[in-house]
């Protein structure tokens, strides 16, 4: 039989990498458009109750995963280069030309001030916990990434929660480092 | 590795029926063959038999190149099928495929190390002309158009083909046309009703009397073998199944002058 073959007959799903994909109709970035990108061509425009309710310091931490540079297409810097810069605090209009420089500047310096974000890692969760954290994250809008990092931020902060969370981590690692022996031992005996 | 597309630019005329039934005639007849959902409504999907979980890697994950393509290939009930599911956030490959300068060729490009591994691919399309639609254009090396024997059905056909072609004017396809499907051809008792008869000819003349394939009839048994996850002759009416037989037969012939 193909190596290939061999090797999806053989995995189950926790061999699997484990991925987040959005299935909702309104698309994160849509519901994070600024005031500026309000005039580009958009299939569904962001709802006015959120628009509203998020204010400009609040959208200016968002992580850049939320808020992307495509927040503003160039061509919208070209074409309204003085509105948008002077929205951006700029006092003097330029040029077309060098406005559309200055407006990638302007990105590039603001996205520099948000978090980076680093590699990709997988990790493995248990089982019907995951399915219960999944839908926790989803109907808060949130991410299993974004949550883990509000938790450790919140546990830096807080000693109560901080030694709670670490307790619970303890207990679950031993429970992890159990299973590891059993299955050890199982497969043993089964040689 | 041969990829073949059941392709319409409508809903309801036959493309999911016709992947299901023919990847299943194609499995039992001994090819290894991977389907892939690709539409977002991921009906093949579910009537495959698959609930795809929200952290699984599906084809929007494969489209991306963010998982390997075993990584998104699921085994199947059905000995020699393998599926590669979609779920609704396949939509989120529009905009991915339209920022990627080579949108038409990115499927056919995540596809390729299955080559050596299946015989066959065979995918399903949305009812679009969308990025995603272009890109399983891209990927085919044979067109399969199911399309209703109605005239609806036959303006279908007329808009799907000028699609194809639009693509390999651009050089972004290279694909032959295997063959249209009328399906929902209707008969009453021993007599085919004259829409039906009409609408077939007129597809007769559009593509060519050998293109056009023998006829998948109005019947629910077909409805009954996806929803069952049945064989026609399961069902115990194996003649429904004829136009799949002639087509795993103008695949092995298309096969044998390959090789």
């Amino acid at each position: 039989m193909n190596d290939m073959l061999k090797r999806i007959k053989r995995r189950n799903k926790n061999e699997r990498p484990s991925v987040e994909r959005n299935t909702s109709l309104v698309q994160p970035s849509e519901l994070t458009q600024t005031d500026e990108t309000s005039t580009s061509a958009s299939p569904l425009p962001a709802p006015a109750v959120v628009e509203s309710s998020i204010s400009e310091t609040t959208r200016s931490s968002l992580p850049e995963t939320t808020r992307s540079p495509e927040a503003i297409p160039p061509s919208e810097i070209t074409s309204q280069p003085n509105a948008i810069l002077s929205k951006r605090g700029s006092a003097n209009a330029p040029a077309p030309a060098q406005s559309a420089a200055a407006g990638a500047t302007a990105i590039e310096a603001e996205l520099a001030t948000l978090p980076q974000v680093s590699t990709r890692r997988n990790i493995r969760l248990e089982v019907e916990l995951e399915n219960r954290l999944l839908s926790f994250c989803q109907a808060n809008d949130i991410t299993v990434e974004t949550f883990l990092e509000a938790c450790f931020v919140e546990a830096e902060q807080n000693a109560r929660t901080r030694t709670e969370i670490v307790n619970e981590a303890k207990h679950r690692l031993k429970q992890r480092k159990q299973a590891g022996k059993l299955r050890r031992v199982l497969s043993q005996l089964k040689k | 590795m041969q990829t073949l597309i059941s392709l319409s630019l409508a809903g309801g005329q036959g493309k999911t029926t016709t992947v299901i039934l023919l990847s299943k005639h194609l499995a039992a007849a001994g090819y290894t063959v991977l389907v892939v959902d690709g539409d977002p409504q991921s009906n093949l999907t579910t009537f495959l038999g698959h609930e795809v979980a929200q952290n699984e890697p599906t084809l929007l994950e494969v489209m991306k190149a963010s998982v390997q393509l075993e990584d998104a290939i699921y085994e199947t009930d059905i000995a020699n099928l393998y599926l590669i599911p979609s779920d609704d956030g396949l939509d989120n490959a529009q905009e991915y495929l339209s920022t990627t300068g080579m949108g038409a060729m990115v499927l056919g490009k995540r596809l390729s190390p299955g080559q050596g591994t299946f015989d066959i691919c065979l995918i399903d399309s949305p009812p679009q002309r969308s990025q995603i639609c272009k890109s399983i254009i891209g990927a085919a090396d044979q067109i399969l158009i199911p399309c209703e024997a109605t005239v609806k059905g036959y303006g279908s056909l007329v808009r799907t083909l000028e699609a194809v072609n639009e693509l390999k004017d651009l050089g972004a396809s290279d694909a032959n046309l295997l063959g249209v499907i009328p399906f929902r051809d209707r008969w009453v008792g021993a007599n085919q009703t004259q829409e039906s008869r009409s609408v077939i000819e007129a597809m007769r003349e559009e593509v060519g009397e050998e293109i056009v394939l023998p006829s998948i009839r109005e019947s629910e048994k077909f409805k009954k073998a996806i929803s069952q996850q049945a064989t026609l002759a399961d069902l115990g009416v194996p003649d429904l199944a004829y136009p799949f037989d002639v087509l795993v037969e103008r695949i092995k012939q298309m096969e044998a002058v390959a090789a």
